[in-house]
């Protein structure tokens, strides 16, 4: 019996590491958080930089010791920037427990998981989702970046104020919910000042794309500036044609093809085209905000970050203090939440949405020079 | 029953001590074998990727060293059109060579292979390559970052060098063929080997997926090399980085530890558990041990301090064998000591008999003198000596009264004071001339002095109280004394009050004026180391005398 009093201790020792493996066992449950993200495909340059914004500030989020106690976790799926992968990534979110989305960078990818995910009360955050098709809308959607037809008139003003009259128009149709609700800005600011516009065929990501068709499709429209709703893969590869057929025409792109690839694919040919953006973060007059987010993000990828990190990093702040104030309950809470969202600061200024979930921010006209993007107004 | 041997148990507390040790040597193998298993599997992985690093770096330098060939054969005047069936050649024979395209200067194509006219004249100024600016310096050249193919998510990569011209060769190199080459070169199934470029992305990895969905490298900062350690969902991680030469890039290998670290975590365990085991097993011996020592120990020392103390019959069993011929020993010394003893005590008793009776013989010739001096007085009972004859008598008789209290005693050496003061005012109270009307004794019970104290005390009591009834009658002619003896701060105190007419000033110091009494007491008072002092009582009429001297002990 004294034996067997001796082995209390060691009965201490292991009841005190069960205990502990017990209480490790019951730490809190993380909160996932779904991220649909073009990650192929031409436009996935914006959906790889939009994913890391994301990531950034989730890991800055834990870092600071998540929501209530709860860390952030992060599901990334490829939404093929597609209609169809999109809904696809939507199901395997909604199935996999996720709490809710941020991502959707382009229009085409939310197109059809809006419905999906409001029907099951999901929040969708996207970072650059801009289309009018979702303007409006009672729904469990919301965006960082203004409506897409604004792009279209800003550039339309510009290209009146050089003195073009006739403009070409030429989309990319895979994402032609963007797309096109771009070139009906345009449409429709440029036709007020007196213009007029041409529509050429659209093009479509794939290796047997004919973008010597659009050059040529352009030499003969007689149009004397080219308006370019696509990617930057599009735009430099048109680009690019028009140069080898001397016809190198004034370019007006949307905010899609600004990005660094552009003048990869397009070379010294994309000088001198006009794009629309948003706030530059690596320009010298960004915000103290923005360089410092500037400044982690090149600690951790190495490069600085696209237009598409600056939104995807607001959207994932955004749903962070909507989160803080349900406690990490997603749902109707969560959307009444960010409903009442008003002036949370962010990295281009105060971020408020309206009663549609929508927020509207001013867009920035810039010039492709050198290889770099110059800031016009 | 036989007792156990103290051997044996000091052999168990001997084993407790070397379990400490043998824990201690426990916990280092185990921690020598865990860090050799991590530094087998550190060293392992380390010579791996180095290893794939150097091959992928040669690969990278095989595809320079054709520009290089290429490029002397430009500048040497070679003309574009026979060049272009040797690159068309060298295209044809490497499948990780899409094309190889000759720019000139400014970053016009002039030349493609294979042949595409689609190409010519495109402008590729756009692809930055390292160390080589297009339409730099002839010679140099460099790599391009990787870009993701966004028709196939094939990931490319241009190297080029520069001619004298101002132009360059380039070659556009197909990743994906690296991909499938480092999926064999994996130790384990688990594992996972990338390249990556400057900013952390993925160019090339065993798992194809990770390059197609932009995955960034996590377990380093852009451009960090070295070793480290990551857990995540997937499991744990040894993650070790090697640059590759002549590129900004990096071969990275992940390690999956999660079966090598569940061993090496195994070992430790059980070392621990084996440590933790000998800890508490020798601590409980230790302890055990100690207690029962403590307690045999305790006990046999209780047995002998009993028979120290005069319990010579008392047994002390022996706790252990050893200690058998000391306790036989402890029982034979009793025997004798209790022998000795009894021996000596009749010895005692027989001189104790013997001092009885010198006693009572003393007070027999003692009182044979207070009768010869009682016959003497009653010759002369009113003559000049019958004065001197009575105090005489007294003096004697308090004197002998100590040895007939001695002899009567059971102890020799010691006189009740009690006792002693209340037999003699007893005495005296019918010895004096005339019957004392009241006396009121205090003496405090128990309290013991020698014989040869006894003697002048009781002596000095005899003349107090003598003198009190000579001297201190009360106007009414009754004698009413009041003796008390107390003892106060070591001292043996005396005193006697009587109510008579009471002192007009004390006895002088010399005695003289007060006869042979005052100077007897003076002198026992002396012979004891005492005082004495007679004061007129300040409660009443009458006098005080009081006669200290140190209680001897």
């Amino acid at each position: 019996m004294e034996r067997i009093r001796h082995l209390g201790p060691l009965t201490g020792a292991i009841a005190a590491v069960a205990a502990a493996a017990i209480l490790a066992s019951c730490a809190p449950r993380a909160i996932t958080i779904g991220v649909p993200i073009g990650l192929t495909g031409p436009a996935s340059g914006i959906g790889y930089h939009g994913r890391n914004g994301i990531e950034l500030a989730a890991a800055e989020i834990n870092a600071a010791g998540g929501i209530a106690g709860r860390m952030i976790d992060l599901r990334v799926v490829d939404d093929l920037e597609s209609p169809e992968g999109g809904l696809e990534a939507a199901r395997i979110l909604a199935e996999g427990g996720a709490t809710a989305v941020v991502g959707f960078m382009s229009s085409g990818a939310a197109s059809l998981a809006i419905d999906y995910l409001s029907e099951r009360r999901l929040v969708v955050l996207s970072p650059t989702a801009s289309s009018v098709d979702f303007n409006a809308r009672d729904d469990y959607f919301f965006r960082l970046i203004g409506s897409n037809d604004n792009q279209g008139r800003l550039l339309a003003e510009e290209a009146a104020a050089r003195g073009y009259r006739r403009a070409a128009l030429v989309y990319n149709r895979t994402n032609r919910s963007y797309t096109v609700s771009v070139l009906e800005g345009f449409q429709a600011e440029f036709e007020r000042r007196g213009g007029l516009t041409v529509m050429l065929d659209p093009v479509a990501e794939a290796a047997a794309n004919d973008y010597a068709a659009v050059a040529e499709e352009y030499a003969a429209s007689g149009a004397d500036c080219l308006v370019v709703a696509a990617s930057s893969f599009d735009a430099g590869s048109i680009a690019q044609e028009l140069a080898l057929r001397g016809a190198k025409a004034p370019v007006f792109a949307a905010m899609w093809a600004r990005t660094p690839d552009l003048f990869v694919y397009g070379g010294a040919t994309v000088d001198g085209a006009v794009l629309v953006g948003a706030a530059d973060p690596v320009a010298e007059d960004a915000g103290p905000e923005l360089s410092r987010f500037a400044e982690a993000y090149r600690a951790r990828y190495g490069e600085g970050p696209l237009f598409s990190a600056v939104f995807a990093y607001e959207a994932m702040r955004a749903l962070e203090a909507g989160l803080r104030a349900t406690r990490g309950a997603g749902g109707q809470a969560l959307k009444r939440a960010l409903l009442g969202v008003r002036g949370l600061p962010g990295l281009q200024g105060a971020i408020s949405f309206d009663a549609f979930g929508d927020v509207i921010r001013p867009y920035f006209l810039f010039e492709a020079r050198d290889g770099r993007f110059e800031r016009l107004r | 029953m036989r007792p156990p041997r103290l051997a044996n148990r000091y052999a168990f507390g001997f084993i407790a001590a070397a379990i400490l040790p043998m824990a201690l040597v426990g916990l280092v193998v185990g921690f020598s074998l865990s860090a050799y298993l991590d530094q087998e599997l550190r060293g392992s992985t380390r010579s791996l990727i180095e290893s794939i690093a150097l091959e992928t770096g040669r690969y990278f330098q095989n595809a320079r060293d054709h520009l290089l060939v290429y490029a002397g054969l430009l500048d040497g005047g070679t003309a574009l059109r026979e060049l272009a069936g040797v690159i068309g050649t060298t295209q044809r024979a490497h499948d990780e060579i899409r094309r190889i395209f000759v720019l000139a200067p400014g970053g016009a194509v002039a030349l493609a292979a294979p042949a595409d006219e689609g190409l010519e004249g495109r402008d590729m100024s756009g692809i930055r390559l390292a160390g080589l600016e297009l339409g730099g310096n002839g010679g140099e050249g460099g790599f391009s970052r990787a870009f993701l193919s966004p028709i196939d998510g094939s990931v490319t990569v241009y190297a080029g060098v520069g001619l004298r011209d101002g132009g360059s060769v380039v070659m556009e190199l197909d990743l994906g063929s690296v991909s499938a080459f480092l999926g064999p070169l994996r130790i384990e199934a688990r594992d996972e080997i990338a390249l990556v470029d400057e900013r952390g992305r993925f160019i090339a990895h065993s798992d194809q997926e990770n390059v197609r969905l932009q995955r960034n490298e996590t377990a380093f900062g852009p451009g960090v090399y070295g070793e480290r350690r990551l857990e995540d969902g997937r499991g744990r991680w040894l993650v070790r980085a090697a640059p590759i030469a002549g590129t900004p890039w990096r071969a990275i290998y992940y390690k999956e530890t999660s079966r090598q670290r569940d061993i090496i975590s195994s070992v430790l365990g059980v070392a621990g558990l084996v440590a933790l085991s000998c800890v508490v097993g020798a601590a409980a011996l230790g302890l055990g041990n100690s207690k029962a020592l403590r307690g045999a120990v305790a006990a046999f020392s209780a047995g002998v301090r009993s028979v120290a103390e005069g319990d010579y019959a008392a047994v002390i069993p022996p706790p252990y064998a050893e200690l058998s011929e000391l306790s036989e020993s402890v029982a034979k010394m009793a025997g004798a000591v209790a022998g000795r003893e009894a021996s000596l005590r009749e010895a005692v008793a027989e001189r104790e008999q013997l001092l009885k009776e010198i006693h009572h013989r003393v007070k027999n010739n003692l009182q044979i003198i207070v009768s010869l001096l009682n016959l003497e007085l009653g010759q002369h009972p009113d003559g000049p000596a019958a004065a001197p004859l009575e105090d005489s008598i007294r003096r004697v008789y308090a004197m002998s009264l100590v040895h007939q209290l001695l002899y009567a005693n059971e102890r020799l050496d010691r006189v009740d004071v009690a006792d002693y003061a209340g037999r003699l005012v007893s005495y005296l109270s019918g010895a004096l001339g005339g019957p004392l009307d009241a006396v009121d004794l205090k003496a405090p019970e128990g309290t013991v002095i020698p014989p040869d104290a006894a003697v002048p005390f009781g002596l000095a009591l005899s003349e107090l109280v003598s003198n009190a009834y000579k001297h201190g009658a009360s106007p009414d002619g009754t004698h009413r004394l009041s003796v008390s003896i107390s003892v106060d701060q070591g001292e043996l105190a005396l005193a006697v009050r009587d109510e008579g007419p009471g002192l007009d000033e004390a006895p002088p110091e010399d005695g003289a004026g007060r006869g042979l009494g005052v100077t007897l007491v003076r002198a026992l008072a002396a012979q004891l180391g005492g005082s004495v002092a007679w004061v007129r009582r300040k409660d009443g009429p009458g006098t005080a005398a009081s006669f200290r001297f140190p209680k001897p002990a």
